[in-house]
């Protein structure tokens, strides 16, 4: 009778095992360990470091090498950081170099050239989805206002003081200006729901902006990409009807006298809500 | 005539094959090692991933303490500096310093860039800021 050669078997799986561990345990390929493949937690403190270091020397280049170790986009990396340590609460300041370094990585390389085609300084805002009560301003205009809405021109109106608690955070490398204000009487979106877009001069989302806003008796600071789902520049806020808000971004000139906008009756609604768009100089 | 299958085949020639049966047991473990090891090495080879900073290479090593240093130049935060170091491992802040500072020097760094590792060396020895 035929017997299977069960010995053999057995030689050649211990053969198999003994150089999978030996290749995979005991001898593995000697590979350089680049900071690409570091562990989250220590990616994110490298990213900090070389964001702190820049802000220290402001040597760009030096920062663009260290960061093109790792093989992520690093912009995007590190406006994610910055929006996961403004999440966690961590303090500003130490945020802050963070969200420099990554809106000097988006500048332009100098000599800049200026943009071919200035800014829209009004930009209408796109009908609202079913599905998504707040979107982001459209890249492209369209020509005609939508029914419900109303555009104004920014107000000018006295301002209202910032409490003295409240110590401005340095703008994000430069002034930001009101470039679109808009209420809307939108039944798909949060009565009183102020909403606002930070971009930088070539109309790119800035995120972890902080933005004052101030009423009589209280204030609030808030930040721009805590919801990256609606755009790394959005925040919004909710205003009470029938109070004067005044609302400074990044440390710059305020904008005051805003309110829930009231809306005419046929819109089925008591007040609207308040879409403003700025655009850092 | 029954029907002859590839396994009785391969049994009929194994079992006549005039070779001592440890020699045979030998060859079989050679060609499993050999079969491991291909598919270790070149198949499936081991891949790093969640590697700690105090794993990457010196230089990789050396450039974080660097800055780590500039940042102190301008913060003055020592306990700040001490937090990030941690991140090296469990030693002394003071030892990856020292070793960035040894290789700084073997590697001709600047002297700017060195003198920079040698304030914060002696912030971290105690003596402060130069």
């Amino acid at each position: 009778m035929k017997r299977w050669p069960w010995d053999l078997l057995f030689a050649l799986l211990a053969g198999i095992a003994g150089g999978l561990l030996y290749a995979w345990v005991i001898a593995p390929p000697q590979v350089t360990l680049t900071p690409d493949l570091l562990r989250p937690a220590d990616r994110e403190a490298y990213y900090e470091v070389i964001a702190a270091a820049y802000a220290a020397n402001g040597d760009l280049e030096r920062a663009r090498a260290r960061l093109s170790l790792f093989s992520e986009q690093a912009t995007a990396s590190l406006a994610a950081q910055a929006q996961r340590m403004l999440a966690a609460g961590r303090p500003f300041e130490e945020i802050q170099p963070l969200v420099r370094l990554a809106a000097d990585l988006g500048k332009p390389t100098p000599p800049a050239q200026p943009p071919a085609t200035p800014l829209a300084l009004v930009t209408p805002l796109p009908p609202p989805s079913p599905t998504s009560p707040a979107t982001p301003p459209p890249e492209e205009i369209t020509p005609e206002p939508l029914p419900t809405e109303e555009t104004l021109a920014i107000p000018t109106l006295p301002l209202v003081t910032p409490q003295s608690a409240f110590t401005p955070v340095p703008t994000v490398g430069g002034f930001f200006t009101l470039s679109d204000y808009r209420t809307l009487c939108d039944p798909e979106r949060t009565p009183g729901l102020l909403q606002v877009w930070v971009n930088d001069e070539r109309g790119q989302p800035l995120p972890g902006v902080p933005l004052l806003l101030v009423w009589e008796g209280g204030q609030e600071v808030f930040y721009t990409g805590l919801k990256p789902e609606l755009g790394n520049g959005y925040a919004d806020a909710l205003l009470q009807a029938e109070r004067l808000y005044s609302l400074q971004v990044g440390g710059g000139e305020p904008i005051s006298n805003l309110s829930a906008p009231s809306c005419p009756p046929e819109s089925g609604l008591r007040y609207g809500s308040i879409a403003l768009t700025f655009t850092r100089k | 005539m029954p029907p002859v299958s590839c396994l009785d085949v391969f049994l009929s020639l194994w079992q006549n094959i005039p070779m001592s049966r440890h020699w045979l047991r030998l060859l079989c473990l050679l060609i499993g090692l050999a079969i491991g090891l291909f598919y270790a090495w070149k198949v499936a080879p081991v891949r790093y991933t969640n590697v700690p900073l105090s794993a990457l290479r010196a230089d990789y090593r050396t450039d974080y303490v660097m800055a780590i240093a500039e940042a102190y130049q301008a913060e003055q935060d020592l306990p700040r500096a001490i937090r990030r170091l941690a991140f090296l491992g469990p030693m002394e802040p003071l030892s990856y310093v020292q070793e960035a500072l040894i290789y700084a020097q073997a590697h001709a760094f600047e002297a700017r860039e060195i003198a920079m590792l040698q304030a914060l060396a002696q912030a971290l020895r105690g003596g402060g800021s130069p």
